[in-house]
């Protein structure tokens, strides 16, 4: 399955996938007044407020959020030489959903951090996170420590969320849960314009493949190879911190693309990462829109929160992925 | 052309790894190093491949000090053979071996003649499209010295190559190949210092011979006149019998 065939494949499956998003939803829009809206004929008003100021942004976030998670995730694994790898290892969303549950419970609207609003307070959390992380890990400089104290990280983290949760209102319980779940709710083009920030840093984790590939053999060997290992993981972790903190803050935790998504790339296309950090973006982009479709239809006109569909189905595919495919997929 | 490492110590956490070692790998020699498990072989591998610093002494490359030179530039005249690497990505043979051509911008795309012949000394050219995580340990090792060999393939006049323990999980006629491949690199120009177990392999293989016991120099010199009886006994704790083979090249023995 090499080649260009694959490619075709997924960016039809893209196109396909986005049409019938467009298309489908809690409010019935019959098919002419879509067409008129492509055609410039502003046949109903319905239908191009819909389409235009509700179901197109949050169709882009989708395909933004999901091609960026999935991509900082193959680079991640690639980084920790390790499959199982997720850039939820190094602190970035339980550090973002720390400090967003804070602003929430804390009412930090009201205080001088206002400025920052909830999606910054989230990125600011994911970040700061991160860099503790990668300062403490860094310190004996191995893959090993780093992912070590990215466990200890998220267990204080998470700790710090329960309690936010436990000291809050039943209204702050509620968004604070709704938003750790994950959901693309509220996508607006404000949001979309946010998130451009992240094709940007995919590029720029792609310019990175082939250092990333040397880093799979090991540090050492990419020492041998001419890498400077300790700089090139710097600058992985800041773009995960990055497309990460920007993810959590617009849209909240949505689980398993990111582990999932560069799996079934290296499964099916290899794992050279010119191929999977592209490969990842593009299927992750595909697979968190259908889910989300999915969620906006199953409960129609309530809505299912996106990040425990992928959880729910992510994460049952995934232990089918490690009890088939040992050996091929170096699990 | 040598890499030369002069009165190098390496102290690591109050230990003393390596002491007063020096050395000259010259262009188109094999020195091979022996010596038991804790004598700092791959600690001098690492002082050479520079991925450790030493504590004190210097080190140059063709008269250039180590400090001068960039990584991305060494690993253009350097290629290294860690002990073990473990790779957990389903890359194919040809793939890892291609990872090699990463110091100069490659590693991206097919290079095939090269690709060829360092797959046919390997014999590795049937293997060339399995998955890498699915071959034997024998398998992997000789992928992954056809990754280091890939990295200087078209240089390797003036080059230096750098193995340790490059024949641990091969067969017998595997390790004949190295032995006939090193001797190979360094007739074409290349200086190569290969860590080695066996101590008939190293003496087999290496125009000069460095016994190495507890980080001191025990010996450096032609293979049989290092390795004598007494000088083997006091690095191994154990006493050999030197064999003359037919061919007039030496053997040891050990008997308890």
């Amino acid at each position: 399955m090499k080649g260009f065939l694959p490619w075709l494949a997924l960016l039809l499956l893209l196109g396909t996938a986005m049409v019938t998003a467009l298309l489908l939803g809690s409010a019935a829009l019959p098919l002419a007044d879509v067409w008129g809206l492509v055609t410039g004929d502003p046949g109903s008003s319905l239908a191009a407020t819909v389409i235009l100021q509700i179901r197109l942004p949050r169709i882009l976030l989708t395909l933004i959020v999901g091609a960026g998670i999935a991509a900082t995730g193959a680079a991640i694994q690639g980084l920790f030489r390790n499959p199982l790898a997720d850039p939820a290892l190094i602190g970035a969303s339980s550090g973002a959903a720390l400090f967003a549950a804070g602003y929430m419970v804390l009412n930090l609207h009201n205080s001088a951090w206002g400025f920052l609003g909830l999606a910054g307070s989230a990125f600011c959390g994911g970040f700061i996170t991160t860099l503790l992380v990668l300062k403490i890990g860094q310190r004996n400089g191995t893959i090993a420590s780093i992912l070590l104290a990215g466990v200890a990280i998220n267990a204080i983290a998470i700790a710090g969320v329960s309690l936010f949760s436990y000291l809050s209102s039943d209204l702050q319980l509620r968004s604070v849960a709704f938003w750790a779940l994950g959901s693309f709710n509220g996508a607006d083009w404000l949001g979309v314009v946010l998130a451009l920030v992240i094709p940007l840093v995919v590029v720029l984790l792609y310019r990175n493949s082939q250092k990333l590939n040397a880093m799979t053999l090991g540090d050492l060997e990419a020492a041998h190879l001419g890498i400077d290992v300790g700089r090139l993981r710097t600058r992985i972790i800041l773009y995960t911190a990055v497309i990460t903190g920007v993810s959590v803050a617009l849209v909240g935790i949505i689980a398993f693309i990111g582990l999932v998504v560069p799996h079934l790339i290296r499964m099916t296309l290899g794992s050279n990462h010119y191929v999977v950090i592209p490969g990842s973006a593009c299927l992750g982009a595909l697979l968190l829109l259908l889910a989300d479709t999915l969620c906006r239809l199953v409960i129609a006109p309530a809505e299912l929160p996106v990040g425990v569909l992928t959880a729910l189905l992510g994460g049952p595919f995934f232990i089918y992925l490690v009890m088939t495919q040992k050996g091929r997929s170096g699990v | 052309m040598t890499i030369c490492l002069s009165g190098c110590s390496l102290v690591q956490g109050g230990k003393v790894i390596l002491q007063d070692v020096s050395l000259q790998l010259a262009a188109g020699e094999v020195i091979s190093v022996v010596g038991p498990n804790g004598a700092g072989k791959s600690s001098l591998v690492a002082l050479v491949a520079a991925t450790s610093q030493p504590s004190s002494g210097q080190l140059s490359l063709d008269g250039r000090p180590y400090g001068s030179i960039s990584l991305a530039e060494r690993a253009t005249r350097v290629a290294v053979l860690p002990q073990q690497t473990s790779l957990e990505f389903p890359f194919s043979v040809a793939e890892v071996i291609q990872l090699g051509r990463i110091p100069h911008g490659g590693g991206r795309h097919l290079q095939s003649p090269m690709l060829a012949e360092i797959m046919d000394c390997l014999a590795l050219y049937d293997l060339r499209n399995r998955i890498y995580t699915s071959l034997s340990g024998g398998e992997k090792q000789r992928t992954q010295i056809a990754r280091v060999l890939c990295q200087l393939w078209d240089r390797i006049a003036g080059s230096y190559f750098i193995f340790d323990e490059p024949t641990a999980a091969l067969d017998i006629g595997h390790q004949l190949v190295i032995l006939r491949l090193l001797r190979d690199l360094a007739d074409r120009g290349a200086g190569v210092l290969v860590v080695m177990h066996d101590i008939n392999l190293a003496a087999r293989c290496g125009d000069r011979l460095l016994l190495l016991k507890a980080g001191q120099v025990l010996g450096l010199g032609k293979p049989a006149e290092v390795l004598t009886a007494a000088r083997v006994t006091e690095a191994f704790g154990v006493m050999p019998q030197r064999l003359l083979l037919d061919d007039g090249s030496l053997q040891w023995v050990f008997v308890e």
